[in-house]
């Protein structure tokens, strides 16, 4: 390859610009294909073929599932790309909700009234900010709660730190649930959290009057909400993956294979280990926004389980960890069982067998959930689209380690050789005993002979 | 790093009055009466241990490594016993010993991995004691595994490109946006990692995952991944473990080429002493913590204690060991010997 003529590169040069663009195009079809399907296609189609894909894949899920894309790649820049097991991602989550519940409603009754290029009413009381500006703003700010957390965690190693960032989205949650009385102050409402949360709007496109003005939990708005949830889930996709093509991906990849061997060839662990914090905990500050604005229009503390990290790890591990496609594949595949898939298969499943399965699955969904992982693990580690490099590891044994594993066979062979060589010997020597004890010596001689013998092959 | 500067002149002009004080002058525990370390522990002319008279040069100045009077302890067994030791510029020294001698331990005591419990290392005059492991790497300290620790899952490239992380500029931000300047570092980056390859000659297996080469590419790749590093010393742990006669050879020209074309010092740290005969200009030979000898190989050669350490002073160490049970065998080849084998071999 390094041998390869200047002409060859010139070659290849164009080939793979144009391959450069393979990924955003093919996304943008898909995702204006979405929109159009729902926008045009499906109100002109027949009710029996509109009916079904309506059933099975609302706007509302794919909306979900868009969200759930944007957590599962950010996760996936701290387990998938750094190697860093997290397991309170939920933190970022809740606080990009709640950042959208201080910036986008009126959380508090102050007199004081804030709008910058919001869509809502000019006279609605409270904070109103744009929702682009208010996902940069959470954005920010969780990737500076990620550094705050990470600085004093991200020392410790493996387990530990699993069981600290554990450990740290609970807080988060403790803390939202008692935010209501912080030191005699109300900071993010207690129990009952931050309502009505403004939608987002559509600015230009709802003024010319092409779109709703604003994207609210209605049919119309819904649909419009694909194509916004779908550039955020594109711009995180494109983010990941030029970040993990430069010097800060290499150095993940070097710290995710070998913390020591990295930090010897000048790879500044901690701080790179804090990047990869921040930038994950960034798009997890983004997916909290796009939820509390988009899909809930609300943040409570109940919405920030523990259950909520896991789910997000599932789709990381499932969708093929360090894969931008694998994990939005399984945030997509995971995110549409939990919120309708499970439901709908149930309500099939039921007119078929005559069951009642419609309430009871998707109360289960975390059985069912842990279920696959289990089978996943057993037949498919690499998850769903695995990176290229992880199904190298799990398919084929590294060189080195299969040479000295056939050496060890083929000592192992000399051995069981040796062994039987000397079951022979043994045998010859009881025939020799015997010989000896009918009153020949001829058998003793034989003998000592196999005794040097058998020492050389040992 | 240019934070620390004035902190390391301090430290820097502190040695060079008092001499080969430890890191904390005034210290009373730590033998600062004892003035200059011997000069001869700076490899001028190769005794041991004598006390020549000081010939005005200073080792932290005059070695592009110099550790000074190395003590660790861990709870209370000294690994390390008060080693000083240097790599003059443009040289290939070595660092040998018998299992077990401490060898390894002082080597993760100059690459950073462990903090010396008493003394101090000097990198190009720089005060490094204190300095996180990456640093000393970006300041010129690399190294190789004994066990190789290569990047398996990247690419051969890749891996030689991680090292460059220190030289590399681009930040976050002009990742993601690719800028001009980012995508130029990445070209240069990739020519340099290329360049490195073919150096130490697996030009051809740059896209190849780290994992799937062999055994001798994959120390090469080390070797290429170490000088990434653009190192002032490369510290090299039984580099040539595993290698045949012919590689071996090949290694020691290798070795040669690195020290007089990239002008970086080589440190080897072996146990097979016939490797390091050849090679090294300097040895230094540990046992059981201590430094026991120092000088040209053919002093080492004829060095009496290095004899004992190497082959057991007879009636001691080496006495007490039980003849080879094979040979026991075969002097005594009767039919009960035989018998008696062949039972332990089955079992």
């Amino acid at each position: 390859m390094a041998a390869a003529s200047p002409g060859a590169t010139h070659a290849i040069a164009p080939e793979r610009n144009l391959r450069r663009f393979a990924w955003p195009v093919g996304y943008v079809v898909v995702i204006l294909f979405l929109f159009f399907l729902y926008q045009s296609i499906l109100p002109s189609l027949v009710k029996p073929v509109q009916a079904p894909i309506l059933a099975w894949l609302p706007v509302a899920t794919i909306n979900e599932c868009l969200m759930w894309a944007i957590m599962a790649l950010g996760l996936n820049v701290v387990v998938g790309y750094a190697g860093l097991l997290d397991l309170g991602y939920v933190a970022f989550w809740a606080l990009g909700g709640y950042t959208a519940g201080w910036l986008m409603a009126f959380p508090f009754n102050w007199t004081f009234n804030f709008h910058l290029f919001s869509p809502v009413r000019a006279n609605a009381p409270g904070t109103h900010i744009n929702f682009w500006l208010v996902c940069i703003v959470a954005g920010v700010l969780c990737s500076i709660l990620g550094l705050i957390i990470g600085a004093p965690t991200l020392r410790l190693r493996g387990d530990y730190l699993a069981l600290v960032t554990l450990g740290f989205g609970e807080v988060i949650t403790q803390f939202f649930r008692n935010s209501g009385d912080i030191a005699g102050y109300n900071i993010a409402g207690g129990d009952p959290g931050i309502s009505s949360i403004d939608p987002i709007g559509t600015g230009p496109l709802g003024a010319l009057g092409v779109a709703p003005k604003l994207l609210t939990n209605s049919a119309a708005g819904n649909i419009w909400k694909i194509l916004v949830l779908g550039l955020l889930v594109g711009i995180c996709i494109f983010i990941s993956l030029r970040i993990r093509e430069g010097r800060l991906g290499r150095a993940w990849l070097a710290l995710r294979e070998d913390e020591l061997a990295a930090s010897m060839m000048g790879v500044p662990l901690v701080r790179v280990k804090l990047l990869a914090y921040a930038v994950g905990a960034f798009f997890g500050g983004i997916g909290g926004v796009a939820n509390a604005s988009g899909i809930t229009t609300a943040v409570s503390p109940s919405g920030f389980d523990f259950g909520k990290s896991v789910l997000v790890l599932l789709m990381v591990v499932l969708g093929g960890m360090g894969n931008v496609w694998g994990v939005t594949i399984g945030a997509f595949l995971l995110s549409w069982l939990n919120s309708n898939g499970l439901k709908q298969i149930g309500v099939q499943f039921d007119a078929l067998a005559g069951t009642n399965l419609e309430a009871s699955l998707p109360r289960y969904n975390y059985v069912i959930l842990g279920l696959l992982l289990v089978l996943m693990m057993l037949f498919r580690r690499e998850g769903l689209i695995p990176e290229s490099r992880t199904k190298a590891l799990m398919q084929m044994p590294s060189r080195t380690e299969a040479e000295s594993l056939g050496a060890d066979s083929l000592e192992a062979e000399a051995e069981s050789e040796a062994v039987e060589h000397s079951d022979a010997a043994g045998d010859a020597k009881i025939a020799a005993s015997a010989a000896a004890m009918a009153g020949s010596g001829a058998g003793t001689g034989h003998t000592t002979g196999t005794g040097p013998r058998r020492e050389e092959e040992s | 790093m240019s934070d620390q500067k004035p902190g390391v002149r301090e430290t820097l002009a502190d040695v060079t009055q008092l001499g080969g004080t430890p890191n904390t002058p005034g210290d009373p525990s730590g033998a600062a009466g004892y003035g200059r370390p011997d000069s001869a522990e700076s490899g001028v002319d190769g005794a041991v241990r004598q006390h020549v008279p000081d010939t005005g040069v200073d080792p932290v100045e005059a070695n592009v490594l110099y550790a000074d009077r190395i003590t660790i302890r861990f709870g209370g067994l000294t690994a390390v016993d008060d080693v000083s030791f240097s790599i003059p510029p443009r040289s290939v020294v070595s660092l040998i010993g018998p299992n077990g001698a401490g060898k390894t331990t002082f080597f993760n005591v100059l690459t950073g991995l462990y903090e010396a419990t008493e003394g101090a290392v000097y990198l190009d005059g720089k005060d490094i004691t204190a300095v996180k492991p990456h640093k000393r790497a970006a300041m010129g300290l690399a190294r190789t595994f004994q066990n190789i620790r290569l990047f398996g899952l990247m690419t051969a490239e890749e891996n030689v490109m991680v090292a460059m992380h220190s030289h590399l500029k681009a930040g976050v931000m002009s990742t993601i946006i690719r800028t001009r300047g980012q995508r130029r570092e990445e070209r240069e980056a990739r020519e340099t990692a290329r360049e490195l390859l073919d150096y130490v000659g697996i030009g051809k297996t740059a896209g190849e995952l780290a994992r799937n080469l062999s055994y001798g590419d994959q120390r090469r790749l080390e070797i290429a991944r170490a000088m990434a590093l653009q190192p002032k010393v490369l510290l090299l742990d039984e580099p040539t473990a595993g290698m045949n006669p012919q590689e071996s050879a090949n290694f020691n020209d290798f070795v040669y080429r690195v020290r007089d074309e990239k002008g970086i010092s080589v440190l080897l740290i072996e146990h097979d002493m016939s490797v390091i005969m050849k090679i090294s200009e300097r040895i230094t030979v540990l046992d059981r913590g201590a430094m026991i000898a120092q000088g040209t190989p053919d002093d080492i050669r004829n060095n009496q204690q290095v004899i004992e350490a190497y082959l057991g002073k007879t009636g001691t160490r080496e006495g007490k060991r039980t003849p080879r049970p094979g040979a026991q065998a075969q002097t005594a080849a009767g039919p009960g010997t035989g018998s008696t084998t062949t039972e332990q071999e089955q079992a």
